[in-house]
């Protein structure tokens, strides 16, 4: 009888020991999320970005006014409690420009971001892994793409298409995602000579499976540490165009815009300009601090 | 008699310019039942003929046919539905699995790849196969990372086992594994062929797992096959090929005094693929080497019954 006792409990543990580490290897093989976020400026960056998305997220409850709302009778105001950061030439609310202006420059560089990936990872999968003529036909013409210097075609594109966000991503995306392929396209054929390659293939998977369901899943973690320290180049890239007048056009708000906008004060009322500056040094450094965290903990792996 | 698995005049060669030839005409029959081990040194040809087998690598001349059926001119997609019925283990190492996935989602998706049952009959198949490999069922929720090298090895073969093949070719099995590890493997290996009727092809450079787990053994070098045995008591004994003899006399003695193997030091050359030999390709290295052996290729010739030699002189 008391055997018995003993057994029920064993199993009963067994299944919760089971499970917890079912749970556990779920969440370390979310691409070892869990140690990335181990040191400390891994975790502020982390925050911040987390802060920011939040903001733009619910920029329309956040914002105090309406950011295009032009008062030239309350322009150039100081800081108040009814406008925090106070008013620029126009009369428009600092604050809620910069809550808008995080949702665009945070939303059009996510688009970017999201439009190379779509591109690039891709085309590099199905490069590496093929080999032969099929990837040196790909080679040459990410070769060509990577030629680009981004900047003379974001001018280009800017002025056959007109100068305007969209165009602006577009741009961005063309000349980007040739990074994104070439890296995955390296990743792949390290993969591609491990022997569970072989074993998958044994075990009567095809192609598309071991690409996309297992390479991908490997190759992913170093995908997603080089995405992160680019966003901040991509964010700092969208508010320059913009500054110049080659992405997003006035008034809509973003960070590059304002910066722009407040060029002309910038001895009179100097904030204007030191709010959006400091917004984007804060935003890509917590980018580059949790892509730094990624690579570390990826190296750690390998190691 | 009815064969399980045939090669015709198997040929392999590498490289375009310096050609290797990895296999050359190799011609082999496995009965259904009667396991054949594979042995030869490194570089021999063995694991190539493995992949080759299992349809990994396209042979550049010959025929193979599996269950009367020609494998070698099939498309990988044509070939996918005789998957089931021919599996292969790889050597022992943790690169085997997917470091991304656990064990138990590993060895499902080969499942699901050729059966259509619900959720809970591939749960039950898995814990049914990883119990008959000697594993705890709850370690399919583990990573490959988490396993032991003995563990692994046993998930390997479940994950060949799962599909209740008839032909499972096992590419050194047990070379990376502690020597207290590979008897319970190759015994396991022994229990499962019992049980479910498996037929293996054991390829390994390690001649005392043959008698262990096969009833034929096959000896390879340099890419031919130069010695068939039909029977694996004493296989030291019966071998009458130079280099079988050779091989043989290698295997490390307890007692140092009983050392039998006498090699020549100036004779010990190399033995590398892309070297272009005439005639018998053991020349260079054998003790009885004449004239005749410069010049022609041996064939094959069965001298007992069951016992096929590569060589002029017997």
């Amino acid at each position: 009888m008391v055997k018995k006792v003993i057994d029920i409990e064993n199993v009963f543990f067994y299944n919760r020991k089971s499970k917890v580490e079912k749970l556990e290897n779920k969440v370390i093989s979310n691409f070892g999320l869990k140690r990335f976020l181990e040191k400390t400026s891994t975790k502020a960056g982390f925050l911040i970005i987390i802060i920011f998305i939040t903001v733009a997220l619910f920029a329309p409850v956040l914002a105090p006014h309406d950011p295009l709302l032009v008062d030239v009778t309350n322009k150039l105001k100081n800081p108040s409690l009814s406008y925090p950061f106070g008013t620029d030439q126009l009369g428009r609310c600092v604050l809620s420009r910069l809550i808008w202006g995080a949702r665009n420059s945070l939303l059009y560089s996510f688009t970017v971001l999201f439009a190379t990936l779509m591109i690039g990872v891709p085309i590099g999968l199905v490069s590496g892994y093929l080999g032969g003529k099929v990837d040196s036909v790909i080679m040459r013409i990410i070769d060509i793409f990577m030629a680009m210097p981004s900047f003379i075609v974001a001018l280009a594109i800017a002025g056959t298409l007109g100068a305007s966000g969209k165009n602006l991503v577009f741009s961005m995306s063309l000349v980007y995602w040739a990074e994104y392929a070439r890296l995955s396209r390296a990743l792949t054929m390290q993969i591609k000579e491990q022997s569970y390659v072989m074993a998958l293939k044994a075990g009567g998977c095809n192609d598309f499976q071991i690409l996309f369901k297992h390479v991908l899943r490997n190759i992913a973690s170093s995908i997603i540490a080089l995405a992160t320290m680019e966003i901040g180049s991509i964010i700092l890239s969208i508010a320059g165009f913009s500054f110049i007048g080659l992405g997003v056009q006035a008034p809509t708000p973003e960070w590059g815009i304002l910066l722009s906008d407040s060029k002309e004060y910038i001895q009179t009322f100097p904030s204007l300009m030191i709010y959006p500056g400091v917004a984007i040094v804060i935003v890509v450094m917590a980018f580059n601090l949790v892509g730094g965290g990624i690579q570390d903990g990826l190296s750690a792996k390998k190691r | 008699m009815k064969y399980l698995l045939k090669t015709e005049n198997l040929k392999k060669y590498y490289g375009k310019k310096e050609v290797v030839k990895a296999l050359d005409d190799v011609s082999l029959a496995i009965e259904e039942g009667k396991s054949l081990g594979l042995i030869g040194e490194s570089g021999s040809g063995k694991s190539t003929l493995g992949r080759i087998i299992s349809c990994l690598e396209k042979p550049t001349f010959g025929k193979i046919s599996f269950m009367d059926q020609r494998i070698d001119n099939l498309s990988e997609k044509q070939f996918r539905s005789l998957r089931k019925d021919m599996q292969i283990i790889f050597q022992s190492s943790k690169g085997v699995f997917d470091p991304t996935y656990t064990i138990g989602d590993s060895i499902k998706e080969v499942l699901k790849n050729f059966e259509k049952l619900s959720e809970r009959e591939y749960e039950e198949r898995i814990d049914e196969t990883l119990k008959s490999v000697g594993l705890d069922p709850d370690l399919k929720y583990r990573n490959v990372n988490q396993l032991s090298g003995g563990q692994c090895q046993r998930a390997n073969i479940a994950r060949a086992l799962i599909l209740r093949p008839k032909f499972v070719i096992c590419d050194e099995p047990v070379s990376s594994l502690d020597y207290s590890i590979r008897k319970q493997i190759l015994n396991l290996l022994n229990e499962i062929k019992e049980k479910y009727g498996i037929t293996y092809l054991l390829i390994t450079h390690d001649l005392s797992n043959v008698s262990y787990v096969c009833q034929a053994v096959a000896i390879m070098y340099k890419g031919k096959i130069v010695e068939y045995l039909d029977d694996t008591e004493k296989i030291g004994e019966k071998v009458i090929h130079p280099y079988s003899k050779i091989l043989y006399a290698s295997i490390p003695k307890a007692n140092p005094h009983n050392r039998s193997i006498v090699y020549d030091k100036d004779n010990e050359r190399v033995s590398e693929l892309n070297q272009i030999i005439k005639g018998c390709s053991f020349w260079d290295r054998c003790e009885k080497c004449s004239e005749i052996c410069k010049k022609n290729i041996p064939d094959l010739k069965e001298i007992y019954p069951g016992h096929k030699v590569a060589c002029h002189l017997v």
